[in-house]
């Protein structure tokens, strides 16, 4: 064995072509706390998706006769195998509603993304690879949406839809999702301008636009895949803000209409009778708060791993 | 220094400009209006009120004649079947809204700091870890469902005044305060706590901290005189968004306890399509949130000059 060979060791397997997501992948699985926020959301996710077969009712069914059979009140919890988290006034399983809202949530959390990407990044994009007077116009509309108090803005929206057919579509939370991307777009478009900005005079546009490659397919082809790190850690933190949103709406009776119910609509239901039967706002509560802290500590861990720069502050 | 300062408060005007049309358009865009009841009015009625508010004219014509009332300091009056002028309103809830967010502010920024000071400065350790779990579990906590904690655990029960500490609903004197106090607190609480903790831990490693470390200031100093002060100014960009979710997380608040703030009239009036109403509280709304947004690029301006020659 000659000495050569001992001074250049063979590359390590599977890191010959390292992409920056799969060090992002690394960076964000080496993370504790990304770790529980991935399992956090995931398990929600799978909640959302396979809910409908798990929940041991239908989250629409009035068991009548057990809440007869108690006196004509809801079934407390641990009371019963049938519902192992308590009914409510009217016998529907409070197991199977929480497990419900976890749909409705997810649903809202992720469409809203969906929107505000595609108003946030086609504007922004515009306005910072055009500038000029297109730029400054999108930008000043951005400044105006973003010192509307976006709470404000999303009741008004909600009550332009209330009692037309389009606020009965998906049992209302149509309107929720529409409502809350149309308000939260303007952060994203503020990003994705910053990002197209700092981008568009880097070697490769330059060399794209010397071989004239136009405008659109420059944008669409080399600076937005660039500009994915950052949106991506946006979208993932807008997740929390639009659940959140979501749960005050609902709480103030203007997001998803019954008999669908969200948490938020589940925590309001349960204050009507707070005294009598206060376990019912617990298991809505609790899932609320377990979202809303695992969608913010992926959001944290994702942020640091796509920016390295940050990294220390975890 | 000061053409930026004036041309950042000119701005103020597109802006309330553009939200209060917006406003308008959204809410004449609405179904409904102010005349619906069961059993429902005349039609003959209804024309006549209409005709009393002016809401039978044109669009633009009504926005004009609004905004003329406006820059008299005329609000106009409600649209309701005993008409107040909404300028009382706002007069009425306003203050308490204020009263209300102003507390809750002063409540984040007195627990939020030091919380995230301490996370920074045991970086790592057992201590760093409780205060951002802490502040973690105030991200998890919306306002709406803290408040429905609070009532049940710290509240007095109906007809049990000899239970609990505080009342449920209402506002009056102090013992009022605390509850909705520390449900609105709880998120910028959290938000500040996160944020000056991060910030801190971006001065930890700054060269000026070593350099007053090399001198043999003594640490207690460096912290108070070096990395607090400097840790500070990033913090202040987040109190303008904060002091906006203040002011419109409190609609809920209200709700939940019944605080006549301007957050419950704002509601009162959309279900009631009171469109006087509903134009005054949110050209209110949003007056505030931009003179806050103001004051905070104001700030940072002064001490960033390279903000100004954007």
């Amino acid at each position: 064995m000659s000495e050569s060979e001992l001074t250049l060791p063979p590359p390590a397997e599977g890191h010959a072509h390292r992409s920056p997501w799969a060090d992002a992948g690394r960076a964000l699985l080496r993370n504790r706390a990304g770790v529980a926020g991935l399992v956090i959301v995931g398990g929600l996710a799978l909640l959302a998706v396979i809910g409908p077969w798990i929940a041991p009712w239908d989250y629409r069914v009035q068991d009548l006769e057990a809440v007869l059979a108690n006196g004509n009140r809801p079934l407390p919890p641990f009371a019963s195998w049938e519902h192992l988290l308590g009914t409510d006034r009217l016998g529907r399983d409070i197991l199977s509603r929480t497990i419900d809202g976890a749909q409705v949530s997810m649903t809202v959390a992720l469409i809203a993304q969906v929107v505000v990407v595609l108003i946030g990044v086609p504007l922004g994009a515009i306005a910072g690879w055009r500038g000029g007077r297109t730029g400054s116009l999108i930008m000043r509309f951005t400044d105006v949406m973003y010192a509307f108090p976006e709470l404000l803005f999303i009741i008004l929206l909600v009550y332009v839809f209330v009692g037309t057919p389009a606020h009965r579509f998906l049992n209302g939370l149509f309107v929720v999702f529409v409502a809350i991307g149309l308000s939260a777009w303007v952060t994203m478009a503020r990003l994705v301008r910053a990002q197209v900005l700092s981008l568009k005079h880097r070697e490769f546009v330059e060399a794209a636009r010397a071989v004239g490659v136009p405008g659109w397919k420059i944008v669409t082809r080399h600076v937005l895949p660039n500009a994915v790190g950052p949106v991506v850690v946006a979208v993932s933190l807008g997740l929390p803000s639009a659940i959140l949103a979501e749960s005050t709406l609902s709480f103030l009776g203007l997001g998803v209409q019954p008999p669908r119910a969200s948490w938020g609509a589940l925590i309001e239901q349960g204050t009507e009778h707070l005294d009598l039967y206060p376990w019912q706002v617990v298991p809505p509560m609790l899932a609320l708060a377990l979202a809303l802290v695992g969608f913010t500590l992926l959001g944290d861990a994702l942020r640091d791993a796509l920016d390295p720069r940050a990294s220390r502050r975890r | 220094m000061l053409t930026y300062a004036v041309r950042r408060v000119l701005w103020l005007g597109p802006v309330l400009f553009v939200a209060s049309v917006l406003t308008f358009l959204i809410m004449h865009w609405a179904p409904g209006s102010p005349w619906l009841q069961w059993p429902p009015l005349e039609p003959e009625t209804v024309a006549k009120l209409d005709q009393q508010f002016g809401l039978d004219r044109p669009l633009h014509e009504q926005y004009l004649r609004w905004m003329s009332g406006v820059l008299r300091g005329d609000f106009g009056e409600t649209t309701q079947f005993d008409p107040v002028p909404v300028g009382d309103v706002i007069a009425h809830t306003l203050p308490i809204s204020l009263h209300l967010g102003g507390m809750a502010f002063v409540l984040a920024l007195l627990l939020g700091v030091p919380l995230g000071v301490v996370a920074a400065l045991n970086h790592g350790t057992v201590i760093d870890y409780a205060a951002t779990g802490f502040a973690i579990l105030g991200m998890a906590a919306p306002s709406f469902a803290l408040g429905v904690v609070l009532q049940l655990t710290l509240g007095h029960p109906p007809f049990h005044e000899e239970i609990g500490f505080f009342p449920r609903t209402g506002w009056g004197g102090p013992e009022h305060w605390v509850l909705p106090t520390i449900a609105l607190a709880a998120l910028p609480m959290a938000q500040i706590a996160r944020f000056t903790r991060a910030s801190m831990l971006d001065v930890i490693h700054a060269d000026y901290v070593r350099t007053a470390h090399s001198k043999g200031v003594p640490e207690d100093r460096i912290v108070t005189r070096h990395m607090i002060r400097n840790a500070l100014i990033p913090i202040a960009t987040i109190t303008g968004p904060l002091l906006a979710v203040m002011l419109t997380g409190s609609i809920v608040v209200e709700r939940l306890f019944e605080i006549p703030g301007m957050g419950n009239s704002f509601l009162f009036a959309i279900q009631f399509r009171d469109y006087t109403t509903i134009m005054g509280v949110a050209l209110v709304y949003a007056a505030a949130v931009a003179v806050a947004n103001m004051l905070v690029d104001l700030a940072y301006g002064y001490i960033d000059p390279r903000i100004r020659d954007h």
